[in-house]
């Protein structure tokens, strides 16, 4: 049995967007059964109608949809400043699409064909993470996170970040002045820090000096890293 | 190399060369065919001259041996002609010129021309005996006189020839160039072209004689661009409607397995499950080898790729499964590019991902870098500390639908030749060595700089 899904003690709502009939029941079965609440759409009109008029908690969304492309609601829904977690489910091939998906925004991914309880494992770690997010924009220096909105501005230009680099800096700004070690990052970057030994953060961390500045972020030897404090 | 050009410029010349020398030859034979026929005349006109100026009474007196001299001023050189009066009864000689020799000019006194060597020149003669038969006068020019002369009218010629030979050459040279300069230039923009480009021949400028070809090379590429591009939409969308019911299908065998009430059934469920993985991989696998022959990717322009990006990106998709098997995976990524196609380079790298997670046994190792290589390049690792391939069989890994002996089943033998044919349009190295501590398989793919 699959532990149940969640959201501060409350049913998770979830948006299923997926075309495939045979698919599409697999997921929205295996969703209720697990004490979620999922609605289930089958196409990018029908998916922005249901985003109007329902808070959900999370969106599961495929890309490949009759009428257009599942990157197109991801948009949609980025461009209205709702922050609302999107996992996407893709096909292996599509690569150059999934970074699509991660640019604009999704915040995570899933390949098929996939286990449901991997699917879960997924759901649960970005829909922690987004109820973690504090509302108010945090700044140091020339730097602005909304988290509301997913926006980081430097000198009030927006600057485009991957979701791992946004989560990356995320992480750094919720604790400025302390140190953040690597195992929190990778937390906070994928939402566990699993079977996955690696340095990757340094990659985003080296990203995220090239996008914003070498000074924003001190490198604490043997440690982790560290945003000063603007004292 | 059989070139139009080429051919065409040595043939005109050559035969502008044969041209030229026949002519020159026949122009200097006339000449001296002509040059001939003046000196003799000019033998045959001063002999009958110098018989009919002499009086008979010469045959009677001894010679007189006082002669004329000439003024100081006049330069004559008496070696280039000669002449000799004899007495033909007693063959003595009568008369004859200051330089000519002791010997008879004409030693068999026949009338009329003749050639002759007599004091170690050789003569041209004319010899006339009067109506009597008493006395015979023999003129002649210095044969090597005339030869030098022709010699000098011959280089005179020749020089002349030569100039104009070579600017006619030169001339001829400039104006096929010309005239294939464009045909060159289109050349080279062809071979300039990558693989797939099939975008249309310029047609603009070029001669006449080639606009049939273009148009009809054009009709083909266009015709090649429609087949390939129904057959990139036909490989996508294959792959994407036999991936969707593969995934319900697991999905289903999940639930199956969820809700079953005995153990045999939860297996068989999970069977299923493991089926239709399998069966996905395999599809997948033969979709993107099929993608990969038909070098659609290629036909996009290349672009630049983070590898270490592309690493974190699909290490996710084996993370799972890796954890499943007890397998650690571990990343080691530094900031690097390369030039490429990303997603070929994500089925490259997904394949030696697959790779490695299938034939790495539980609770082994798994290590995946990247980075940059002193002197531009990059490079991509992935290393395992599994049963490792025997050094005898690491050439034939690459070959398709190889699998090494006693290989757990679910390969399809597909995966590494996919990774070579990819590297190789990449430009890039594959190498297989040792893994990790020693044990398993290393597989390092070397990139050329971007």
């Amino acid at each position: 049995m699959l532990a149940p899904l969640c959201f501060s003690g409350a049913v998770l709502r979830v948006l299923l967007v997926e075309d495939d009939a045979m698919l599409g029941d697999a997921l929205h079965t295996s969703l209720n059964q697990s004490g979620a609440d999922a609605h289930w759409v089958r196409s990018v009109s029908e998916a922005r109608l249901a985003l109007v008029e329902h808070g959900f908690h999370a969106v599961l969304l495929d890309l490949g949809l009759p009428d257009g492309s599942g990157l197109a609601v991801l948009k949609h829904l980025r461009s209205r400043y709702d922050a609302t977690p999107v996992l996407i489910i893709t096909a292996r091939d599509r690569l150059s699409e999934r970074v699509q998906g991660l640019d604009a925004g999704a915040d995570d991914y899933i390949v098929k064909p996939f286990q449901l309880d991997e699917l879960h494992a997924r759901l649960r770690a970005v829909v922690r993470r987004s109820s973690n997010a504090v509302v108010s924009a945090l700044r140091c220096r020339d730097i602005a996170l909304d988290p509301a909105r997913r926006c980081v501005t430097r000198d009030g230009v927006e600057v485009s970040l991957s979701a791992h680099e946004y989560r990356t800096l995320l992480a750094l700004m919720e604790r400025i002045g302390h140190t953040v070690n690597r195992e929190q990052l990778e937390t906070a970057v994928y939402g566990h820090s699993a079977a996955l030994e690696s340095n990757t953060v340094a990659v985003y961390i080296h990203q995220l000096r090239r996008k914003l500045g070498d000074k924003l972020i001190t490198t604490v030897h043997g440690m982790g890293y560290r945003i000063e404090s603007e004292q | 190399m059989k070139n139009l050009q080429r051919q065409l410029t040595v043939t005109l010349l050559l035969t502008l060369l044969l041209a030229w020398i026949f002519v020159f030859a026949f122009q200097q034979f006339e000449t001296r065919r002509a040059q001939t026929g003046l000196q003799d005349q000019g033998l045959y006109d001063g002999a009958n001259q110098l018989l009919t100026a002499m009086p008979v009474s010469l045959l009677g007196n001894v010679a007189p041996a006082e002669r004329f001299a000439l003024p100081p001023t006049v330069q004559f050189n008496g070696d280039r002609a000669s002449f000799q009066v004899w007495s033909l009864p007693g063959r003595r000689p009568l008369l004859q010129s200051r330089q000519s020799p002791a010997q008879p000019l004409n030693p068999s006194f026949q009338d009329g021309y003749t050639d002759s060597a007599a004091g170690g020149v050789n003569w041209r003669v004319y010899s006339v005996t009067d109506a009597s038969g008493k006395v015979q006068v023999q003129l002649a020019y210095s044969q090597s006189e005339l030869r030098a002369k022709m010699l000098a009218n011959a280089t005179r010629g020749l020089v002349i020839v030569s100039i104009l030979f070579l600017l006619l050459a030169a001339v001829t040279c400039v104006v096929i160039g010309r005239a294939f300069r464009k045909v060159d230039r289109a050349g080279a923009a062809i071979e300039r072209r990558g693989p797939f480009d099939l975008a249309a021949l310029p047609l603009a400028g070029m001669p006449g004689e080639l606009r049939p070809f273009i148009r009809s090379i054009n009709q083909l590429l266009l015709r090649v661009k429609g087949a390939l591009d129904r057959e990139r939409r036909f490989l996508e969308n294959a792959a994407h409607e036999l991936r969707t019911p593969l995934a319900a299908l697991s999905a289903h065998a999940e639930l199956v397995a969820r809700s079953a009430g005995s153990a045999e059934s939860t297996q068989a469920a999970e069977k299923l499950r493991l089926v239709a993985q399998r069966t996905t991989r395999i599809a997948e696998q033969l979709l993107d080898q099929a993608r990969m022959d038909a070098l659609v990717d290629s036909a996009q322009a290349p672009e630049k790729v983070g590898l270490d990006g592309l690493v974190a990106l699909l290490a996710r998709d084996w993370e799972a499964c890796a954890g499943r098997a007890g397998q650690r995976l571990t990343l080691d990524v530094r900031p690097c590019a390369v030039m490429g196609n990303l997603d070929a380079l994500g089925v490259l790298l997904g394949n030696l991902l697959d790779n490695a997670v299938r034939y790495t046994p539980g609770r082994g190792r798994i290590a995946v870098s990247c980075g940059p290589v002193p002197g531009g390049g990059a490079f991509l690792r992935v290393a395992d500390d599994g049963p490792g391939i025997a050094p005898a069989e690491r050439r034939r890994v690459f070959d398709r639908f190889y699998r090494a002996a006693g290989a757990p089943a679910g390969g399809s033998g597909i995966g590494l030749s996919l990774v070579a044919q990819i590297a190789r349009q990449h430009g890039a190295s594959v190498t297989v060595s040792e893994g990790l501590d020693g044990a398993g398989v290393g597989l390092t793919v070397a990139f050329p700089a971007a």
